[in-house]
Parts: structure tokens; sequence; C-alpha cells
């Protein structure tokens, strides 16, 4: 997985550091300031006004002329000798650590230090929904996870009522890339796995998984289509589906899937599915719900990370086709994985949307509704955020 | 050369679907699934064949099926 820090090519140390020193000169003492560098700790600066163009760090350190400010290298007897020049009247006013910065930041939340979250309990992602203090359990509900299968015999599973399918010729449901079991994991894994951090949204629905994706993470529309088929023959109240193409602003959404996606609402059966992940915010770009996402009946899900600023990748509604419905955990998620690993930690819309998919088995256990009644609910009780509704649509889910 | 399929069917045609998925075959259909839980049948067909496939009485709708789904090798990139 891509996360955030590694988007910004950071190395920084742990506190968010360079190594480098900002020092700040007083107002129109830049040349003073400049030679009490030299002649107090014996920093040698190139100016920005002469060396423009120079490798950076040439000398010890960079002046910024029209700033005030030089950036320089110093080791600690040299920094014990600015600081005592900037207690000290004179062309040195202050001194600071360089801190690592990120290229843009594709909201102010984001640029803040995450809120630490204990997750010795429960991942954060289940305390975002409420999932934690939930009486529901998914007990008598069933969710049907359409992907790179599972790993059934992962040790956190054991005794747990779970079904499979493969609708990919030539490949068992064991989920060969991770991806499956990991969804599986948020929507119905454990919520006390003996050891860890509880990640299962609904820990005690009944599992229906189906391999729709082939260990190598392609699969094809034929596949998907017989999955949810599959799904709706089996009277599961939700289908989750961290899977998607994207799509170009303006495309058409698949008939065929809205018809589809339609027909299985009206048997009882909710098509959750993952909004995609080619937004670049950081960048300001942001790119529609894929396919299959985008149809109307399709309930489409965006990702929201631990502060609940917007997931950097999660796309958007751009265009009159395509709206993102709601938002849930997608970013640093922690579940379930195959063996021998057992967990993971990873991050994308497909995080967000088995989330979705076990509030909706809790919403069903708690209310009985299904199909179009579940869509509203899930709906009606989502916690409305303080960001455009073309991004997160009705807010974060919650449990009831 | 052929390319995928979706074929949607009627409500209403649904009890005949036999019928439906022998007239599609005729017209061109080479059939993979017939999905009857969601009135859809999934195969592959001569995009000159198209039409006579939406002539078929009883079908709702033919699609090309989109290129496929893919996510990110396991270790790489936002899943």
């Amino acid at each position: 997985m891509t996360n955030p820090e590694e988007n910004t090519g950071a190395a920084a140390g742990d506190d968010g550091t360079t190594g480098r020193y900002l020092v700040l000169l007083e107002d129109g003492a830049i040349e003073a300031g400049t030679r009490a560098l030299n002649q107090i700790a014996g920093v040698r600066t190139a100016s920005t006004a002469e060396a423009a163009g120079a490798e950076f760090p040439g000398p010890d350190g960079l002046v910024f002329d029209r700033l005030g400010v030089a950036v320089i290298d110093a080791d600690p007897d040299q920094l014990s000798a600015l600081s005592d020049a900037v207690d000290a009247p004179g062309p040195i006013a202050a001194l600071e650590a360089e801190r690592r910065v990120f290229a843009i930041s594709a909201t102010a939340e984001e640029a803040a230090p995450a809120p630490q979250v204990d997750e010795s309990v429960f991942t954060w992602g289940l305390q975002a929904v409420g999932a934690n203090k939930s009486a529901a359990t998914g007990a008598g509900v069933r969710i049907a996870v359409l992907d790179t299968g599972f790993d059934f015999e992962h040790p956190e599973f054991a005794g747990r009522a779970v079904t499979t399918a493969s609708f990919i010729t030539g490949e068992t449901v064991a989920d060969g890339h991770g991806h499956g079991t990991h969804c599986i994991g948020t929507a119905a894994g454990p919520r006390a796995p003996g050891g860890g951090a509880g990640y299962g949204v609904a820990h005690e629905a009944e599992i229906f998984a189906g391999k729709v994706l082939s260990n190598a993470g392609s699969g094809s529309d034929g596949g998907i289509l017989a999955g949810i088929a599959w799904a709706v023959s089996n009277t599961c109240q939700v289908v989750s589906m961290s899977l998607g193409a994207a799509v170009r602003p303006g495309t058409p959404y698949s008939q065929t899937y809205e018809r589809v996606a339609s027909r299985a609402l009206a048997q009882g059966t909710l098509i959750v599915a993952a909004a995609g992940n080619e937004s670049r915010r950081q960048e300001g770009r942001i790119n529609p719900v894929g396919h299959p996402a985008n149809c109307p009946s399709v309930l489409a899900v965006g990702a929201i990370d631990v502060a609940t600023a917007l997931g950097w990748f999660s796309c958007g509604t751009v265009d009159l086709i395509g709206a993102v419905d709601v938002v849930a955990p997608g970013v640093d998620v922690y579940s379930s994985w195959p063996r021998p690993k057992n967990h993971n930690r990873i991050s994308g819309t497909s995080m967000a949307t088995p989330h979705v998919a076990g509030v909706a088995a809790l919403i069903s256990q708690a209310t009985g509704a299904r199909g179009w009644e579940l869509w509203a609910r899930l709906h009606q009780a989502a916690r409305r955020l303080p960001l455009p509704s073309v991004d997160v649509g009705a807010g974060v889910v919650q449990a009831p | 050369m052929s390319v995928p399929v979706l074929v949607t069917v009627d409500d209403g045609a649904l009890g005949g679907l036999t019928a439906v998925v022998a007239a599609l075959e005729s017209a061109g259909l080479r059939v993979d699934r017939v999905l009857p839980e969601i009135a859809t049948i999934t195969g592959a067909a001569e995009p000159s064949a198209f039409a006579a496939l939406r002539a078929v009485s009883g079908v709702d709708g033919v699609e090309r099926a989109g290129p496929g789904f893919s996510i990110p090798h396991p270790g790489k990139g936002v899943q």
C-alpha cells in the first residue's frame, strides 16, 4: 500500500524534523546576520542572491535574503553558540529546528498531527463508526464480500459460519492476494481476536466469500455479476464490493449494473462499492467515482482518515454521474490477512467499503431493514461532516 | 472478433428465460452464464450482432462488458 507519509517521499525522523536549522535574522540585518553566523558559530553560508542555482546545501547553509532566514547545518557546539546569540542583542533573532513539510495537503486537517487514537482494544475504524458501542453484532445477517477470496482457515475465524464460491476459472476461493481476507475481516471479523485490536464491524454476521478477483487481483464483469447473483440467491442482505474500474468524467454508468443493483435491492440485497482511489487531492485533482459504484443504485463509499479528513486518494462526485453516498474509515486500516502474516494495515476506498457493509449488517439486524430501507437507514444515521457533500455524501456511517 | 457482452432481460420475460436464451444464441450470443436472480445473461458476441440481440423479444438491454477490474499488488498502492 501507499500511505500518506510515503506519498511525501519523506524519510523524516520521528519528530518530523530534518536535522537542519532555521535561523531568523533581524529585519534589515541580513549582511550583519550572515557575518554573525560565521563569526559566532563558524557557519559558512551562501546567499540566494549570489548563489542562484547553487547546490543546496553547498556550504554549511543558505541565506534567503528576501526572507531574512538562513537554513543551516550545525553541530551541537555551533548550535549552542547560536542559542547564546539569540539571547544576546544582535542580528540573530531566533533559531528553530527545520520541520519536514508536505508537498501540499489536501485539507487543513491533514496538515495537523493525526490525533492519537487508542487501538489497543478496537481499531480506529470500529470506533469511528461506533461499532464498539453497538449492541448489534450482525447475528443472523448475511454479508457477501466479492473480492480475492478468503483465508477461511485463518485462526481468528475459527467456528464462524462461512460459505464460499469461486467465480475465477482455475482458482479456488483461497485468497492468494490478501485484499479479500482484509475486507472480510473489516466487515465481519472478530471484535476480540485474542491479541491485538478488534477489527470486525459485524462480528457475528454470516460470511459469504465470493472470489471474483484472481490471486493477481483482476476480474471481469461476468464474474462479478455471477457473484452478485450468488449473493442474491443466498438472500444476503449486503454485498460488499471493494473493486472498481476508473472512468473519465462524463462516462455514462453501466445500464446493466444499474438494473442488476436495482433488482438486487428489490429482492432485499444492498450492494455497496468502493468509490475509487484515483483522486490526488494533495495536487487538487479529484477524479470521478468509478464503475460500478457510479451506478445510482449502488451505494458508493469514499474514505476518511483518523482525523476525519478525506483520504487524499478518495474519488469524488465530479459531474452528474456517480455520487459519493457515504464515507467510512479507509486510511491505515488494520484487519486480517492470510496466514502466516495474519494481519495487515492498508489504505484505500476498498477498506472503507467493508466498514459500510458491516454497519449495514448491524442496522439490518437491529431493525430488520433490507434493500432500499436499509439504504435509507444508512443515510439517515450517518454522521454529517463539515466537508463537501460531493466528497462525503451523507457523512460517516454509524452503527445502531 | 467477439467481445464480452452483458444482456439484461425484462422482468416480464423471466418466466420464459430459457426461450430468451435460445433466441439470443440464435442471434449470435455465445452464452457464458445465465443469472436468473438478477435477470442477466453474460457471454460474448460480435459487435455486429448487437442489434440482433437487442431485437430479441424479452431483452431489456445489451451492453459491451468493461475491460475488467484490477487491484494493485498487495504490497503496492492504495487498495
